[in-house]
């Protein structure tokens, strides 16, 4: 028998720390790129593909292109069919995993390491043959415009889409990736055919593997399978962005939606990029703010007052500076006031009530005790390696990290929010019931209605 | 496969079972009680839910909540209520697992004590607001709810929601609170699964001296089961702010482990998951009568439902999808699956047994596995014979299941636009979903 423990809270003791593991870069003549990262324990491998070129790349008139050519990769090959393919991935016990996203496209599979040169055949086949049939083409067009339909009476998905264009106006981040009803209506399988062909299979690819696979593995898989580009990849190329031009805030919006139980908000404005140096007090500031489920953001709004179910901020990195928002959805009485306590939060951490010794000490361990878990199974290994891969961040990338943030200052914290957040910017939006809603007092203006529609 | 393990029963009743994996310098807290829904009564629902709120505010010997302290430790922390169990886990860094174990002993041996009025109201207004951003301001959000209300009578534990009625949760005292945990909660009624990078017998020892002198608590009676099933096809409509009509039929079906079980997994696996399903083909990309289609069988402690769910394309009508679903149900209990949708299904069965093994903590974790073995079947060691309950799957097992399955009654639920209730299925009679 071990006597009782004294019921006080122990202390934390040491642990170990991880070093982010080594990755292994091949290039090949014609520069595709092959990364492997050897993750050992069990007999899986994630395959992936990543295209440094994603939805802020989509014409003015065809937003959505990207995705929308990403989306019909699956729909078959010139050898199998959509049923043909999709049987191959499960008899690996396999699927297509498609991600687009404003900066990139990547395409990746998780399966069993003896498949790996089956996978790698398939993802090969699908990223450089796709099939493009026009009865596939019209069908998936048609779910999309669909879908996007039914999103309007997704109140999450209306605040985003109004959020995006309220901060970003014309700019390329100003839709989201799968583009709007009237842009599909317009595209054509030629436009999907031509985009494949001569922007994304030009395009370098990196090929990430993270498993219990060896680098010559995987070059051997890739060789075998990754047809030779002739006169070699070409270096993505950015679409031109003036930051100038985007609209300025503050600004209060309002999508009508009578009689809803809940008001969606979000909060927010045109932030940091991926590539700032301020990224590690920009961390610490945002775990302080509403990063966690003890932020002030959350304790306010959810634990003093039960307005809700959770609240968080977040900042959404981006090769160009991307958006920092705060998300919620709050009981339909409580609206206004919410929204003044979120940017009373905001406005305080870097005026009336900075963040304290205590608060910054807190945020930093828990950033850097946390670290370890973020590289357990092979697909966040892959994602981190992505990462490094589309942002260009260094090998050590991750491992400094964690000596970053610990050096993080309570003046940093403030300056950080001060110069990223300043609450007299702020745009809000709002999805629910006007009924509720005052623009007494909260510093945007007057409420600008909005409503979503083929645009 | 397996996942290597020790098994001690303290002296209160607690399983305590540990798991080495030193990969990483963390370790998987995860606790179970075997208290959910279902052990609710009509009047009182969502306690169960409500509770996995209040866990995380504080107990006697630390009242200042859950999360703080972990959070700096570099935690995850989660739970989640169904209507089986109620799940609690933290993934901690290896230096902080004593915080960890120490913070889930006091609540379960001190939680009452430091329960307050105000604590127990915020909580639940939290919970109201959960309902409503969850369900009630969802696309076909009530959906789950009115199915299930149509599904079991007014008796039977599965009948009413995880989430609760709101006019329970508001009529719920301060007392109904303590009883119910008084009830449940306690060693005797839990089984604590350790993940990761341990010493065993120092992992051992620390649980002992953090929950070795809980009390056992009182014995949980099982809870009756109404077997009344429902006599007949039942039609019922629900008008939603949605845009596109969806259609959802749904089965009483075996439970958890029970015979036909797995088989009616491979089921909807064949009917109706991905691209290859028979119902994706025809449905979605042939005949385009459906935006999407899929298919579940929920297998539950006390018996499982099988449902199927599409929603219809522009200009297309859930009566056109229904008569499709139902044609290929049928040839599916005639004809049971071929030889190569079966091996295609085990196949993905048996790797999705391997991915699950990537993680020592939170849901699905090695650790979660651990306990819903030990829990639903008194041995944690059941990973292989979980799937080999798979791989011996025969065509025959399938068609079998599926033939047993569309020989009983089911409740076809239209979800409509507001004001569209003729876009119903024909004879539809209104659901109730509160």
């Amino acid at each position: 028998m071990t006597a009782p423990a004294p019921r006080t809270l122990p202390a934390v003791g040491d642990s170990r720390g991880i070093h982010f593991p080594p990755i292994h870069k091949h290039t090949r003549g014609d520069g595709l790129r092959v990364w492997t990262v050897e993750h050992r324990g069990l007999p899986v491998v994630c395959l992936s593909v990543l295209w440094p070129i994603g939805s802020a790349a989509d014409p003015v008139d065809r937003f959505g292109l990207t995705s929308l050519t990403a989306d019909l990769l699956d729909e078959g090959t010139r050898t199998l069919d959509a049923v043909a393919l999709h049987d191959a991935l499960a008899r690996i016990g396999s699927h297509l995993e498609g991600e687009v996203g404003p900066d990139a496209a990547a395409l990746g599979l998780v399966t069993l390491v003896r498949h790996g040169a089956r996978a790698t055949e398939l993802l090969a086949d699908v990223a450089s043959h796709p099939r493009f049939d026009e009865s596939d083409f019209v069908r998936v067009r048609d779910n999309r415009i669909s879908r996007l339909v039914q999103m309007r009476d997704v109140p999450a998905a209306v605040a985003e889409r109004i959020f995006g264009t309220q901060l970003y106006g014309a700019h390329p981040y100003g839709h989201s990736s799968v583009g709007v009803e009237r842009t599909l209506r317009a595209t054509t399988l030629d436009d999907v055919r031509r985009f494949h062909a001569e922007v994304l299979l030009r395009t370098t690819p990196t090929i990430i593997a993270v498993g219990d696979v060896t680098p010559a593995d995987v070059i051997r898989w890739v060789d075998a399978a990754w047809p030779v580009q002739a006169g070699g990849f070409v270096a993505a190329t950015a679409p031109s962005v003036s930051t100038a031009a985007l609209p300025k805030g503050p600004s209060l919006s309002l999508v009508q939606r009578a009689n809803a139980a809940q008001s969606e908000l979000r909060v927010g404005r045109v932030s940091a990029a991926r590539s700032t140096p301020d990224y590690a007090a920009l961390a610490v500031m945002n775990t302080i703010l509403g990063g966690t489920f003890v932020s002030r953001v959350n304790l306010k709004l959810r634990e003093q007052k039960g307005f809700t179910y959770g609240v968080r901020s977040t900042f959404d990195y981006r090769r160009e500076p991307g958006p920092f928002s705060v998300q919620t959805s709050v009981q339909a009485s409580a609206t206004t006031e919410a929204i003044a306590d979120i940017l009373t939060e905001i406005r305080d951490i870097s005026g009336a009530r900075p963040a304290t010794e205590v608060e910054i000490a807190k945020a930093q361990a828990a950033l850097t005790r946390s670290y370890p878990r973020s590289f357990e199974t092979v697909e966040q290994v892959a994602r981190a390696v992505a990462q490094m891969a589309l942002h260009g961040l260094s090998d050590d990338y991750f491992d400094n990290f964690v000596r970053d943030v610990s050096r993080v200052t309570a003046a940093q914290v403030s300056d950080v929010a001060q110069r990223y957040v300043p609450a007299e910017d702020l745009h809000v939006v709002v999805v629910g019931d006007r009924s509720h809603l005052s623009a007494d007092g909260l510093g945007r203006g007057p409420i600008v209605e909005r409503s979503v529609g083929e645009d | 496969m397996e996942i290597a393990y020790t098994k001690t029963t303290l002296a209160n009743g607690l399983d305590v079972i540990l798991h080495e994996d030193h990969a990483l310098p963390i370790v998987a807290v995860n606790v179970w009680y075997h208290v959910g829904s279902k052990d609710e009564r009509p009047g009182r629902t969502g306690f169960a839910h409500l509770f996995e709120h209040l866990m995380f505010e504080g107990s006697a010997n630390h009242d200042s909540g859950y999360f703080p302290p972990l959070q700096d430790a570099g935690a995850a922390v989660n739970g989640s209520t169904n209507a089986d169990r109620t799940n609690y886990w933290e993934v901690v860094p290896t230096g902080a697992l004593e915080l960890a174990l120490f913070l889930e002993s006091d609540r379960m041996g001190f939680l009452l004590p430091a329960l307050t009025e105000k604590k127990f109201t915020t909580q639940r207004e939290v919970v109201i607001n959960e309902r409503r951003q969850n369900y009630e301001n969802r696309p076909y959000g009530l959906a789950g709810i009115a199915m299930a209300t149509a599904l079991y009578p007014s008796r039977h534990p599965y009948h009413w929601p995880t989430i609760g009625y709101t006019p329970d949760l508001r009529d719920a005292t301060l007392d109904d609170v303590r009883d119910f945990f008084a009830r449940h909660y306690h060693p005797a009624n839990a089984s604590l699964a350790l993940a990761g990078d341990i010493d065993p017998a120092r992992a051992l020892a620390l649980v002992e001296r953090y929950f070795g002198d809980l009390p056992a608590g009182p014995p949980v009676p099982a809870v009756a089961v109404p077997h009344d099933g429902i006599a007949s096809e039942r039609r019922i409509v629900l008008e939603d702010r949605v845009d596109r009509p969806r259609v959802y039929l749904a089965w009483r079906s075996p439970a958890l482990f029970a015979e036909g079980d797995a088989a009616l997994d491979v089921v909807a696996d064949v009917i109706a998951s991905g691209k290859t399903s028979r119902l994706y083909r025809t449905l979605v990309h042939e005949r385009r009568l459906a935006l999407d289609v899929s298919a579940a069988q929920s297998s539950r402690e006390l018996e499982g439902f099988f449902q199927l769910a599409a929603t219809a394309a522009p200009g297309r009508t859930l009566a056109e999808i229904e008569a499709v679903v139902t044609a290929a149900l049928a040839e599916l209990a005639a004809d049971g699956p071929t030889d190569a949708e079966l091996s295609r299904a085990l196949a993905q069965a048996e790797a999705n047994f391997i991915y699950r093994l990537q993680t020592v903590g939170g849901f699905s974790g090695k650790s979660d596995q651990l306990n819903a073995y030990n829990v639903y079947r008194g041995d944690p060691g059941s990973f292989d014979a979980d799937l080999a309950r798979y791989l011996r799957l025969t065509p025959a097992d399938v068609r079998d299941a599926a033939r047993r399955l569309v020989a009983s009654p089911h409740v076809a639920l239209s979800v409509v636009p507001t004001g569209a209730s003729d876009q119903a299925l024909a004879g539809s009679e209104t659901a109730v979903a509160s």
